[in-house]
């Protein structure tokens, strides 16, 4: 039971900081961009390269760095890319962005060569909390993690900026008449999927690895996650990653043999990401608009 | 030299068929397969688990071929609630999965080690009379698969076709069954991206589960836009460059002083420059879908 609750923290938070970036940025430019989870990769790279730079400062400011940078890298590719493409189509970008995920990992192993890293995270003893064994390094993702997203959601809620975000958002031309100012609204959107998705990759790295593969092997469940939600929806993104983690740590750990009477019969961890990609293709067919979307399904 | 310009010809006769493939489904109709690579392994594992079992390889060819297209008539029929974007996703989605599959199943597939049973072609000949043979077959199949694609295009269905890219709305508005026409056309398009994959398996006489990456696809999506998406002629060219420029990087690591690990990301960045290049600068490809004019009464 602990397992299954931890598991959920972890997993759902790391995958609610990355989803809820691909949400936002929906939201803005109504297009769903692959390369949001890159931001996660490059953040853990960039928090690896910070440490060489600074000479290995504490790993707080080495994130802090890296995700800053990749905020603003964000709002880079915003202006230099996405903004071209988006002109011709939906599909161009869509198209754009894949190319542009598979470009920066590229970047990255030709810069370091594809061996996976480490962040330095000291060892440390795990302790048991409700019969699960939590490192203190997990409880401080799920907390940080928690915190960054309540604030994210308090800002969306509760200042003019959010309501501006949520106005172009909902109807972009509406608000520029309302006297909005769209470009700099949709500027702050890519920096925070930026700064989200990188917090949402440091957070995965010191759980796991920095390694090349890392954001890709999140696509389908960041998308997943951001579909499940109502594309547009941070808040729905952010329930639906908890959910999608619920998901898969609880596929994984009931005894299907027992379910199906034929004795003991558990599905392999190897098929963990298969889970993601089965819920999203159940979504896809059964609710394409989310639980609170009203976005995808053709009319 | 000339071996390796063989070799390259040959997998890129093969691309060529993904491609003029993908190029009925994205350039014409507008439908964003990011899962080609599915299709491709369907065919491909197909060859590879009947060599495994001893069946010939006609019929492991047969049963890659009808699986493709009924697996290609269902996702098309995914397009009946998604809009593009979705659909997009969904067959990455299906392709992942797929490969999945492919690498955990070890009492089916072999799992990572991959399927090393496959019978090869023309196995009497010498090497450079073999691979000459082999590119007659690839030329000979891509011949045949454009032939299809450039007839589809040229009917009436081929217009409902190109009406859905651009207007599907409009194309449902004036009657025509949408979801029939994106089943239809997954079904001519999905055997022969199987029937690539099985020559392809056939040619290397192997096959594993990182044929099946989404690299493959992101190859074949580079050739369509590079050549002109919509243009049959046009991916083909783009087939054979993008091939080309794939295999000399290669060598990049023998000209320069880059690490062999850094080169394999160097080539992989060559593709994705080419990729997001013509998109951004020249999104028409290198030779454009020809539209017909209609000159309108006046």
């Amino acid at each position: 039971m602990g397992e299954v609750l931890f598991d959920t923290l972890i997993d759902g938070s790391e995958l609610a900081l990355i989803a809820v970036g691909m949400t936002l940025v929906f939201g803005a430019v109504k297009f769903a961009n692959i390369a949001q989870v890159e931001f996660a990769t490059l953040g853990a790279y960039g928090t690896v390269l910070a440490g060489s730079l600074i000479g290995g400062g504490p790993l707080v400011v080495e994130a802090i760095l890296s995700i800053v940078g990749v905020g603003l890298i964000a709002v880079g590719l915003y202006h230099l890319i996405f903004k071209r493409l988006l002109i011709r189509s939906p599909a161009t970008a869509m198209i754009g962005s894949l190319a542009l995920s598979i470009l920066l990992r590229a970047l990255i192993q030709t810069i370091t060569g594809p061996r996976p890293k480490e962040l330095d995270v000291p060892l440390e003893r795990a302790n048991d909390i409700l019969g699960a064994l939590v490192t203190p390094s997990q409880v401080r993702i799920i907390v940080i993690s928690v915190v960054a997203l309540a604030a994210l959601m308090a800002v969306l809620r509760l200042t003019a900026l959010g309501r501006s975000i949520r106005a172009v958002s909902a109807n972009p031309d509406l608000a520029a008449a309302a006297g909005i100012d769209v470009r700099r609204v949709i500027d702050v959107v890519w920096l925070l999927a930026g700064l989200f998705g990188a917090l949402g990759g440091v957070m995965y790295a010191i759980d796991n690895q920095v390694s090349l593969e890392m954001g890709f092997g999140l696509l389908l469940p960041v998308f997943a996650a951001a579909l499940l939600g109502g594309f547009g929806s941070p808040g729905g993104a952010i329930l639906a990653s908890y959910l999608l983690a619920l998901a898969e740590s609880v596929v994984l750990r009931v005894d299907w043999g027992e379910v199906i009477n034929t004795g003991s019969a558990y599905l392999d961890s190897s098929y963990r990401p298969a889970i993601g990609f089965v819920l999203l293709l159940l979504v896809l067919l059964i609710r394409p608009q989310g639980i609170f979307g009203r976005e995808a399904r053709r009319a | 030299m000339l071996e390796f310009l063989l070799g390259v010809a040959v997998v890129a006769a093969l691309f060529g068929v993904l491609a003029v493939c993908l190029n009925l489904e994205a350039g014409v109709t507008g439908l964003l397969n990011f899962g080609l690579v599915a299709f491709f392994g369907i065919g491909a594992y197909a060859t590879g688990i009947a060599s495994l079992h001893g069946v010939s390889w006609e019929l492991g060819m047969l049963i890659g071929v009808v699986l493709a297209a009924l697996a290609g008539a269902g996702v098309g029929l995914l397009g009946r609630t998604l809009a593009a974007e979705y659909w997009a996703v969904a067959t990455l989605a299906l392709a992942e999965l797929l490969r999945l599959i492919a690498l955990n199943t070890d009492s089916v597939t072999e799992g990572a080690r991959g399927i090393t049973t496959v019978e090869p072609f023309f196995g009497s000949l010498g090497p450079t009379e073999r691979d000459l043979a082999w590119l007659g077959l690839g030329l000979a199949l891509l011949a045949v698969c454009a032939f299809v694609a450039s007839r589809v295009t040229e009917t009436q269905f081929g217009r409902i076709l190109r009406l859905v890219r651009e207007r599907e709305e409009l194309a449902a508005a004036l009657g025509h069954d949408v979801v029939s026409a994106k089943v239809r056309v997954m079904a001519i398009s999905a055997p022969m991206a199987a029937l690539a994959g099985s020559l392809y398996t056939h040619y290397i006489t192997f096959i594993g589960p990182q044929e099946m990456a989404p690299f493959g696809t992101f190859l074949v999506w580079t050739m369509v836009v590079v050549g002109g998406l919509g243009s049959v002629y046009g991916v083909i060219a783009g087939a054979f460059l993008v091939q080309l420029l794939y295999e000399v990087t290669r060598f990049i690591d023998d000209i320069t002083d880059i690490s062999p690990e850094s080169a394999g990301g160097v080539r992989v960045l060559v593709v994705g420059a080419a990729l997001l290049g013509f998109l951004l600068f020249h999104p028409a490809g290198l030779i454009p879908e020809r539209l017909r004019r209609i000159r309108a009464e006046g």
